[in-house]
Formats: structure tokens, C-alpha cells, sequence
């Protein structure tokens, strides 16, 4: 088995390299999907994935789920970490980042576990990442595929969004509220920082990370409708979500980072 | 002479104000130190509760004050100066709270997810030990080149009594 030399990082989150667990030998693609009480959808999420030519090494970040998630996950193979409490969708794709930095992988896609994210859209991500991306964005937009049905006010909001995104990157970004995308090494040292947004991390993220110096691309995917659940932007949350992003925005280029963070 | 006239309650504020006041003040007061004897409320939250009593206490009492602020506010009464300056160090508590809030959010998650991540560490080396000891057998592929020695059982973990090359703990 393949022991990778110590690590000579030293940062709180990357204390140690663990060895590569058997199972993931040669796979250096980490798929990421957090997924809050999504049993009954996530094992048909996992399937489409492993039915893929390419080895996936896939991490399901259960965000308090109360129902059997975590166990139709594992029982397909797929490594699970289970945070106690509900700690938000930011959040839960962070700890996937903070997973993928410590095991040391390449490249990382991330999708939602609700089945809206079609798996054979991942190689078209990956293959945008082998020509050099950092952030790949997968839009449904950019597609005749079926796009979910949203209210008006949500397709504004992205529009709003989207148009902002595109002016401030300068990268034509149809779809920033997309959590379906691929990422690189140099995007995962990034968002595995201290400081990724726990709540709703979409426009500010991919402005954050353009200003990084990292290069954003936007690629066509294929999503569905939801197999059911519940949506995270719902009621009064979607107004909250406006309001969270404009603020955060507004103060992108005026932020400082907070002592209160982790030394990481 | 002069400190009875400071602290003198004069016509504008009436008796029951002044009372009203001077209780709340003094409850709030109570209060707050009792819950920090009994170590329910830390020294640091309880500052901002004091100044607070202190405030309408002092407010309440110092006529003088009282009416200098209302003359400069050009406040219609001195009830609402007197509660306006309680006010305004509520809102430092609240704001205070806010801040200590959005502290103990961000502690609260780091910890989360480093828990989540040792505990997916830590099935993924009980696997390994697992394997190891089962020999490597079954569908997996041989993990090392050469096999290690791996103790039947965990009463064979002991210090090796000879000191051999082979027995060396790496």
C-alpha cells in the first residue's frame, strides 16, 4: 500500500496525512454531497455515481439527519461524516473540503444528495478542471435539459445574482446558486479555510475565489426536479438568502477575517 | 449641603417614577451579583447589566443630571431620558451578546466538523487494523509487501524482554 511521505504542512486542519485507505487506492477524485435527511434519494445519487467509468471516492457529510442517510450511504461504500448537530449546507461542504485537503486529493466535485444533480454531468466537470479550471460551475441554464421548477422570485434573485457575479469575475456565470461543481486543488486549499460561509456559500464564493487569482468556468450540467424532501431555500429563507448575499457582497472587498475563526 | 441638593429628587420626576426606578435598579442589581455568586453568569456579561442599574440608579437620583441631559435633548419629559439612558446600555448588552453569539457559532462548528472528520478517521484505521489483522485476506489486495507481524491476540502486545532488530518499536 502507498504511504505518502509525512506531510510538511502544519496547519491546524492537516496535522497528518492518513494513509490512503485501500478502498481509494488510485482514486483521486473526492466526490463531496452533503445531505440532510435525504434517505430514500441519496442511494440512488450514490449508485449513479459508482455506475461511472471514473473511481470516485465518495463522502456523504451527514448534517444531523434523523433519518437512515447515514446507513444507506455506508451500506453503498461511500465514507460518511456525520456531524452531531445540523450545522448548515456551507458548513457541511466545508468539512468535505477540510476531508479532501487532509487526504490530499487533486480534484473534488460536489453535488446535492437529493437527486437534482445528474452524475453524468460529473465528467463533463472533471474533464473542464483537466483544462486547467479551478472552479468549475455546472449551470443549468446553459442546458435544454429539464431545469427544477422555482417561483418567480428565486429565478429573479439568481438572475440578480448571476449578473452580478459575471460583471464582478468577469467569467460569464448563468447559474452562481448552482451547488453543483468540481473543484481543484488550489480551490480546495481556499475553501477548506476557516471562514467559508456555514449558511449559503454561492455568488460570494466564486467572486472570492476569481479575486484569488483562481480561474472560474462555467459548464452545462444536467439537473432534475427533486425526488422529494425539502428545499433549503424555502419560505422566509429565501428572502434571508438575499439578504445574506448582498450583505456579503457589499463587504467582500472590505472583509477582515475574524479572530474568532481557527487558526487554521 | 451640596451632595443633598445633588441627589434631592425635585419636582420634575415624581415619587412613583423615582421609585419605580430606583427598584428596577436595584432588582436588576440583585439579581445579576446573585447569579454571579452562584457562577451562573460570568464576571464579563454581568459588566454591562451593572453599568445598566448604575446608570438608572444614578439617572434616577441625580436630578441635576437628569435635567442637564432633557435641556440638551430638548426632551419633552425626564422619564423618558431617564429610561433612554438604561436604553442605550441594554442595546451594548444585546449587541455584546450578538457578538459573543456569532463567537460561540463559529467555535461550535470547527469543533463539529473536526469531531465528524476524527470520527470517519477513526473507522477508517479501525478498518485498517482490521484488515491487517485478518491477514489481508478476502476480495482486498495484499496491503504491504511484507506481511507484519500482527499480535494474535492483545495480551501478546507486551515490551519485548530480548532485544532483537526485529522486535525494535518503529
Amino acid at each position: 500500500m502507498p504511504i505518502p511521505p509525512p506531510s510538511s504542512d502544519t496547519s491546524v486542519d492537516a496535522p497528518h496525512r492518513i494513509p490512503v485507505p485501500r478502498h481509494r487506492v488510485g482514486r483521486d477524485v473526492l466526490v463531496v454531497i452533503p445531505a440532510c435527511n435525504e434517505a430514500g434519494r441519496i442511494d440512488k445519487v450514490i449508485r449513479g455515481l459508482q455506475s461511472l467509468p471514473a473511481a470516485l471516492h465518495i463522502v456523504v457529510v451527514d448534517d444531523g439527519s434523523t433519518d437512515n442517510t447515514r446507513e444507506e450511504a455506508r451500506a453503498l461504500g461511500a465514507v460518511v461524516l456525520r456531524h452531531p448537530f445540523n450545522l448548515g449546507y456551507g458548513a457541511a461542504l466545508q468539512t468535505g473540503y477540510i476531508y479532501a485537503r487532509r487526504h490530499g486529493f487533486a480534484r473534488l466535485v460536489q453535488m446535492d444528495a437529493d437527486g437534482q444533480h445528474d452524475p453524468e454531468s460529473v465528467p463533463a466537470l472533471l474533464d473542464a478542471l483537466d483544462d486547467g479550471a479551478d472552479l468549475v460551475v455546472g449551470s443549468r441554464f446553459q442546458n435544454p435539459g429539464v431545469a427544477p421548477a422555482t417561483t418567480f422570485l428565486r429565478r429573479l434573485g439568481s438572475r440578480v445574482f448571476a449578473t452580478i457575479v459575471t460583471m464582478w469575475t468577469g467569467v460569464k456565470i448563468t447559474d452562481p446558486t448552482s451547488g453543483f461543481q468540481a473543484m481543484s486543488s488550489r480551490s480546495i486549499e481556499q475553501v477548506a479555510r476557516d471562514g467559508f460561509p456555514e449558511d449559503y456559500p454561492d455568488a460570494d464564493v466564486l467572486v472570492q475565489l476569481s479575486k484569488c487569482g483562481l480561474k472560474l468556468v462555467e459548464v452545462p450540467v444536467k439537473m432534475h426536479p427533486r425526488l422529494g424532501g425539502v428545499s433549503m431555500h424555502r419560505g422566509t429563507r429565501a428572502a434571508f438568502y438575499g439578504y445574506k448575499m448582498f450583505m456579503s457582497l457589499a463587504l467582500l472587498r472590505v472583509r477582515r477575517r475574524s479572530p474568532y475563526r481557527s487558526a487554521s | 449641603m451640596l451632595l443633598l441638593e445633588f441627589f434631592t429628587p425635585i419636582d420634575p420626576l415624581k415619587t412613583p417614577q423615582l421609585v419605580l426606578a430606583l427598584v428596577v435598579a436595584f432588582s436588576m442589581l440583585a439579581i445579576v451579583l446573585e447569579l454571579v455568586r452562584r457562577q451562573k453568569l460570568r464576571e464579563e456579561y454581568a459588566f454591562l447589566w451593572i453599568c445598566t442599574a448604575l446608570v438608572l440608579t444614578t439617572l434616577a437620583l441625580s436630578t441635576s443630571i437628569l435635567t442637564w441631559l432633557s435641556d440638551l435633548l430638548e426632551a419633552q419629559s425626564l422619564v423618558s431620558i431617564l429610561y433612554f439612558g438604561a436604553l442605550v446600555f441594554l442595546m451594548l448588552v444585546a449587541l455584546q451578546f450578538s457578538v459573543r453569539l456569532t463567537k460561540l457559532t463559529f467555535r461550535g462548528k470547527t469543533v463539529n466538523q473536526r469531531i465528524a472528520l476524527l470520527e470517519a478517521e477513526i473507522e477508517e484505521l479501525r478498518d485498517l487494523v482490521d484488515d491487517l489483522k485478518a491477514g489481508g485476506s478476502k476480495d482486498a489486495k495484499k496491503p504491504t509487501e511484507t506481511p507484519l507481524e500482527i499480535p494474535r491476540s492483545a495480551t501478546e502486545i507486551e515490551v519485548p524482554k530480548k532485544k532483537g532488530p526485529r522486535n525494535k518499536v518503529s
